[in-house]
């Protein structure tokens, strides 16, 4: 109480000031103090559940510059924010920022939704990690700005694999199988239920990380012109990689995808997995589908690839931009340039994300939960920055070339060559 | 007003023609009583214009046009396309694939439907009145289901890892359904998807069916059986001539809702179907909103619309028919 009353105080005597400093003025150009209106910012439910503590720091910093102005956040879900975004950019009424994904900004910046933005401005801009940097780009100009970034890791149950003799998460491939072997001999011999290694057939982040381990490509550009590249012999290798680990330790349903990763790894027949480092956390809560009495018997590493490397992981990321059509494009720069700053981006790291920048990747600490999603961000990749890559995401391309070589309805060079036609046939297209 | 002057003194330029000026002091009445349904009407036309026509002929401009997301985004006229979505369309053969798939599947639901609630609608007929208002119970309760929990439940009972309906075929002797995938095979997936579409297309058809078989007069069953009638033959010459009409209508319905199924395929392949689950309306929202071709999601769906008239043109003749008999 006694903070609102004194919050509230403060307030009051903020607009008195301003209002003695507003009487003043008059015929000069609106000072930023004076600045009246709303600034409306859409942000994924990701900040809400993770960081709605620096949504709060960065508007009140921002209020510092701007009393005047009134900051709305929205938050949107991941599943139907572009459609919203569609339906609002098509009017007149647009949010002044947007969160993107940085496999969907290509699409909206080749068709002019967003306006271009000064990196010069932004903090660590010269080290802006490639994977959400080069996701803003377009002809030498930058659309949008990197927020944060996540990279996949290696999840592991502690306590089963302390059953089976092994103290330590694998470092090497073959150092991986023969755990996996061991937790396989051990568990799945009693239960065939029991996944040594969770790996659902749609689960294309994962798939794709084995194709880029041994060399090979979604897609390419040759000559100004993108075209599939998964029946390359490199990629077949992966993809051929990924499928054995999948028949030797996988036990589940291969048509599905990874969406509930959590809830399946929480009812404890799963020894390992291949996720986001707060999977390990949701696998515990009761709230996301997870069994509580598995706290404490997660740890992740980094997952080492067929290659000998480790394998890379797809840096999914989020950037923030703001639409060509905002009435308020400067104040929306400044909102953004607050809330991805050197002090932002350190409040990220707490909350076990990967900042924008490798100078700060370096804060993150090692050996904690993030450390080796860090590591592994080093070899990290995108998606194709192609016009139409939305379109070959949300057709599903990807999912049911995996879905068919899991459940073994074709092989695994026929189903390739099918999603490169597939793929052909859309990724040029804006 | 005009009219009713008529009787006085011929002008320079008589009307042309007026061959019934003998029933001169009737128009004002008759155009009243003629106007009459027109404006009792109105408001309904007026809506459905407003919510149903006015997209639709959006829809049918979207289509001739070629509209991307530059268009979208900036507000600027996307130019004029001609035939050219059309004519993409209808010479893939994928397209044809899909209408030929949507066109089966609606005709197994449609039948299933059928079939289904005539045994419920007769069985209904011969219990005893408690068991007949239990039934009309859950059948209600069924209908007012919301298609997002049915095709939810039934997802849940199909899954492959701890689905009930592997669980209970694997109890029967012989059989192992463990880890079965019911939508690796899109055969048994849509199966499946039958299953929930006719699931809750039964109670409504059902219950009208069950409504029109209390119209048969006792009396004539009667008749029938006392002159040696057999149950078929019963059915066959007493009981369908009254349903029929009601059975035609409940038919054409079902056929116009299960060609335009979306819901229960989107929701049982979890918002992602495959290309083998692709039916008219998901073709056209995958076109439309995924890929971004707004265009030829838009012709897809107008031809879908062409297709819906022609179910839709037997439900008119059939309910103008029954206006007619009254």
């Amino acid at each position: 109480m006694a903070v609102r009353i004194s919050r509230l105080a403060a307030g009051l005597a903020a607009m008195a000031v301003l209002g003695t400093v507003a009487g003043c003025g008059g015929g000069k150009p609106v000072a930023a103090a004076d600045r009246t209106g709303e600034l409306t910012v859409w942000l994924t439910v990701d900040a809400q559940e993770s960081w709605p503590d620096l949504v709060a720091a960065v508007n009140a910093r921002f209020r510092k510059t701007y009393p005047k102005i009134k900051v709305n956040v929205q938050y949107q879900q991941w599943t139907t924010k572009n459609q919203k975004i569609d339906a609002a950019l098509a009017g007149r009424n647009v949010p002044d920022v947007v969160e993107m994904g940085n496999s969907e900004t290509t699409n909206y910046i080749v068709n002019g939704a967003f306006t271009t933005v000064d990196p010069a401005k932004f903090d660590h801009s010269a080290e802006w990690l490639p994977a959400l940097r080069d996701a803003c780009r377009d002809n030498g100009k930058t659309y949008c700005v990197p927020y944060y970034v996540g990279a996949r890791v290696g999840i592991y149950r502690t306590d089963l694999l302390a059953q089976v003799g092994v103290d330590r998460a694998p470092r090497t491939f073959p150092e991986l199988r023969a755990d996996l072997d061991k937790l396989k001999a051990k568990f799945g011999a009693a239960d065939k239920n029991f996944s040594a290694f969770y790996m659902p057939g749609r689960y294309w982040y994962a798939a794709m990380a084995f194709v880029k381990d041994t060399g090979g490509e979604i897609a390419v550009r040759e000559n100004g012109r993108w075209h599939g590249a998964l029946s390359s012999p490199r990629s077949v290798a992966g993809l051929t990689a990924w499928k054995d680990l999948l028949d030797a330790y996988y036990t589940g349903d291969r048509s599905k995808d990874n969406g509930d990763e959590p809830a399946v790894v929480g009812q404890g027949k799963v020894g390992m997995f291949y996720g986001n480092t707060w999977e390990a956390k949701a696998a515990t809560d009761s709230r996301s589908g997870g069994d509580p009495a598995l706290r404490g018997k997660f740890a992740t590493f980094a997952f080492p690839g067929p290659s000998g490397k480790l394998l890379p992981p797809f840096l999914g990321g989020s950037t923030l931009a703001i639409p060509a059509k905002s009435g308020n494009q400067d104040l929306a720069q400044d909102w953004i340039r607050l809330f991805t700053d050197r002090t932002s981006q350190r409040r990220l790291i707490a909350a076990d994300t990967l900042p924008n920048n490798t100078a700060q990747l370096r804060e993150v600490a090692a050996g904690g939960v993030n450390g080796p999603a860090a590591q592994a961000a080093e070899r990290g990749w995108v998606t194709p920055l192609a016009p139409g890559w939305g379109a070959v995401e949300k057709s599903n391309v990807l999912q049911e070339m995996l879905q068919d070589i899991a459940t073994g309805k074709r092989s695994v060079a026929d189903a390739a060559r099918a999603a490169d036609r597939r793929i052909d046939a859309v990724i040029n297209e804006h | 007003m005009g009219t009713v002057e008529l009787p006085g003194p011929p002008r320079a330029a008589p009307p042309p023609h007026r061959p019934r000026t003998a029933r001169a002091p009737r128009p004002r009445r008759t155009l009243r009583r003629r106007l009459l349904p027109y404006l009792l009407i109105a408001p309904t036309v007026l809506a459905l214009a407003a919510v149903l026509g006015y997209p639709l002929v959006d829809l049918v401009v979207l289509s001739f046009q070629d509209m991307t997301r530059r268009e979208l985004f900036s507000g600027a006229p996307p130019p004029y396309a001609g035939l050219a979505n059309y004519r993409s369309i209808l010479t893939d053969g994928f397209f044809w694939t899909v209408v030929g798939r949507t066109a089966l599947f609606t005709v197994a639901c449609v039948a299933a439907t059928m079939v289904l609630s005539l045994l419920v609608a007769l069985l209904m007929r011969r219990v005893a009145p408690w068991v007949r208002t239990v039934m009309t119970g859950v059948l209600v309760a069924v209908w007012a289901m919301p298609v997002m929990v049915a095709a939810s439940i039934f997802r849940w009972l199909s899954d492959a890892d701890y689905g009930v309906v592997n669980w209970l075929l694997g109890l029967l002797p012989g059989l192992d359904f463990s880890k079965h995938n019911w939508f690796e095979d899109p055969w048994q997936g849509f199966a499946v998807i039958t299953g929930v579409v006719v699931w809750g297309a039964v109670p409504f058809a059902a219950l009208t069916l069950q409504a029109a078989l209390s119209q048969v007069p006792a009396e004539l069953a009667e008749a029938a059986l006392v002159d040696g009638a057999r149950p078929g033959q019963l059915f066959r010459y007493v009981t369908w001539p009254v349903i029929k009409p009601s059975a035609v209508l409940v038919t054409s319905l079902s056929a116009i809702w299960d060609f335009g199924v979306f819901n229960q395929i989107w929701l049982m392949r979890g918002g992602q179907p495959e290309k083998e689950y692709y039916l008219l309306g998901v073709y056209s929202f995958i076109e439309s909103f995924a890929v971004n071709r707004y265009s030829v999601g838009a012709a897809i769906a107008v031809v879908t619309v062409l297709m819906l008239l022609v179910g839709a043109v037997v439900y008119v003749r059939q309910l103008v028919h029954l206006g007619a008999a009254e």
